[in-house]
């Protein structure tokens, strides 16, 4: 159905996780998966390859998955670009704090790679009009 | 993140033992009191010093002018020690300064001339105030020094004009008896009052100091235990993440007939939930630190033996990643006495930690050898890592569970923090030592050392 390749950005410092995700975003989406190790590495691939999605986990050390989506928003190159956050911290805190940095899709460990690919598909024709509304839904609630 | 920080004793074990961080915060709080009091008192003695300067202008005696400067130098030097918070100091100056304040009133009152009157025996009631300061300043000691020197001074007054004619002048009247009796007695009861009071004080202090150290031990290990638990939380999600997701795919493989990817998924998953297996055995691990170890069947156990068969558990973890330069110094038929399975625990776990620790690329050396301690045999095993060290200060922290170094605890290296704790139960059970050494300078590593009784 989908004519184009679209380009996935895995970031996570596990290298493990790397190579699952990567194999189950080939497997389950026909994406093409590049990948980065840490933040500072995933901000400077997001300006360069400019992906159609990245995929943030966010403990990592040096630039954490936080701050690396606020720097990811806050640059006009990059601030269009879906973020999907994944994280093994799973309080509610966690969760907005993720939302709030800029996120557009919060997501508890363990992910199926089917889920993934399902969110990918959801965020990845989110426009930025869309985007805007919601952030600011979140911020009267 | 915090920075885990744990008292050296666990609340379980008895408050009685303090550490010297703990002892140095008590210390600071019973300062607090008295430094209060003599920022109040101090201030106020020497403006009252200060306000009788102009009578001593209009007609100074020698005792007097004295008196005044002995004052203003114990009172300034006890006004630099309150403001300077040293508690002590300020506290004998005080006490020097009233104390000898008080025996120069009473001696300039009349018994330096040889003579005793009524006014001299109203002065040595003045001898009651060094008493009180004592007891609110300084130790149930001190009191009892002090109010015997005032005693012995007062009856050192009497006795030495004992036979002037103004004593017995004065005991013509039989009632007279009393101010002689007096001036003994009551600083001798306040004294006595003091003390008890000050020993009774000191009793309720020391139970709330109790409770309170104990109640701060407890939010400590309360706050570790929640920081585990969020840890291993953690730590269990990512290679459970990848195990499921391993599975989904090799599901996923054969139903499209892809036999030799299917078979890649599966070696994967299983690689994962080895490792998943792992962290799950240590977190069960803990119990053996609760409870105390288990009767243990020492037996001789042959030291190459041991080190080679933990070095090749470690390998086999590690078998999906570059295997490491192991350099191996260790001298033939050795023996240690212990029990197997603890030792290959402390091995295995000194080993893979090395590994973990340290970037790939850096050589890794362990070794064994006979050493004399206390003209006993003893084998010293180490293990040293080329890491990142470990900061001096936090090194004896490691050894006490949950506890990681921040820079590990954000980084991506799995680890719950009850290695090396699990290690010192194993080591102390078998009657050894472990500790570590580190100058904490990248690149230097750290050396990990166990001794056990040789065999």
């Amino acid at each position: 159905m989908l004519e184009k390749t679209y380009r996935v950005l895995v970031i996570d410092d596990d290298a493990r996780l790397i190579h699952v995700l990567t194999e189950g975003l080939q497997l389950f989406g026909a994406f093409e998966v590049l990948s980065a190790n840490d933040g500072a590495q995933g901000l400077e691939k997001c300006m360069t390859e400019h992906p159609d999605v990245a995929i943030v986990d966010v403990r990592m050390p040096h630039l954490n998955g936080y701050q690396l989506i606020r720097a990811l928003r806050g640059d006009a190159s990059t601030s269009d670009i879906p973020l999907i956050m994944l994280s093994a911290m799973v309080e509610e805190k966690d969760q907005l704090m993720g939302i709030l940095s800029g996120a557009d899709v919060y997501l508890e460990k363990p992910v199926l790679p089917q889920q993934l690919v399902a969110a990918i598909h959801h965020t990845i024709f989110l426009t930025q009009e869309q985007r805007a509304e919601r952030l600011q839904q979140l911020a009267e609630e | 993140m915090q920075k885990p920080v744990l008292p050296r004793m666990l609340a379980s074990q008895t408050v009685s033992i303090r550490t010297s961080s703990e002892r140095a915060v008590l210390i600071q709080l019973d300062s607090q009191r008295r430094l209060q009091l003599l920022r109040f008192i101090v201030p106020g003695l020497l403006v009252l010093l200060i306000l009788s300067l102009p009578g001593v202008f209009v007609s100074p005696t020698l005792s007097e002018v004295l008196q005044i400067c002995i004052g203003f130098v114990t009172y300034s030097i006890a006004l630099w020690a309150t403001l300077r918070r040293r508690v002590s100091t300020a506290s004998i100056a005080l006490l020097f300064g009233v104390t000898t304040r008080a025996i120069a009133v009473v001696l300039f009152s009349g018994p330096l001339r040889g003579e005793i009157n009524p006014s001299t025996v109203v002065d040595l009631f003045l001898l009651i105030l060094p008493i009180i300061i004592a007891g609110i300043f300084t130790e149930p000691r001190i009191v009892a020094i002090i109010s015997c020197i005032c005693v012995i001074f007062t009856t050192g007054i009497f006795l030495t004009i004992s036979r002037s004619h103004s004593l017995n002048t004065l005991l013509t009247v039989p009632e007279n008896a009393v101010l002689i009796i007096l001036p003994i007695v009551i600083p001798l009861l306040i004294g006595f009052l003091m003390f008890v009071g000050t020993l009774g004080f000191r009793r309720v202090q020391q139970e709330l100091e109790d409770a309170r150290i104990a109640l701060a031990r407890e939010k400590a290990v309360e706050r570790l235990r929640e920081q585990f638990i969020s840890n291993v939380n953690h730590e269990l999600r990512t290679p459970l993440m990848a195990l499921q997701s391993y599975l989904v795919m090799a599901q996923e493989l054969r139903q499209r007939g892809d036999v030799v990817n299917e078979h890649r998924m599966i070696d994967e998953a299983t690689k994962v939930s080895d490792d998943l297996g792992r962290v799950v055995k240590s977190v069960l691990n803990l119990r053996r630190l609760r409870t105390n170890s288990n009767t243990l069947e020492f037996t001789s156990l042959d030291v190459f033996e041991q080190i080679s068969r933990a070095i090749e558990v470690v390998q086999r973890w590690n078998s999906d990643q570059e295997q490491r330069d192991l350099h191996l110094t260790i001298s033939a038929g050795m023996h240690v006495r212990g029990e197997e399975s603890r030792l290959q625990e402390i091995l295995t776990n000194l080993i893979s930690n090395a590994i973990k620790y340290s970037p790939a690329g850096t050589a890794i050396e362990i070794g064994a050898h006979v050493i004399t301690e206390a003209a006993k045999p003893i084998v010293e095993f180490y293990v040293r890592d080329y890491g990142y060290g470990i900061p001096p200060d936090e090194g004896i922290l490691l050894f006490e569970p949950f506890v990681r170094l921040e820079r590990d605890i954000t980084s991506s290296t799995l680890g719950t923090g009850l290695g090396l704790a699990i290690c010192r139960t194993h080591v102390e059970a078998m009657e050894g030592k472990i500790w570590l050494n580190s100058t904490g300078i990248p690149g230097a590593g750290t050396t990990f050392y166990v001794h056990l009784s040789s065999v």
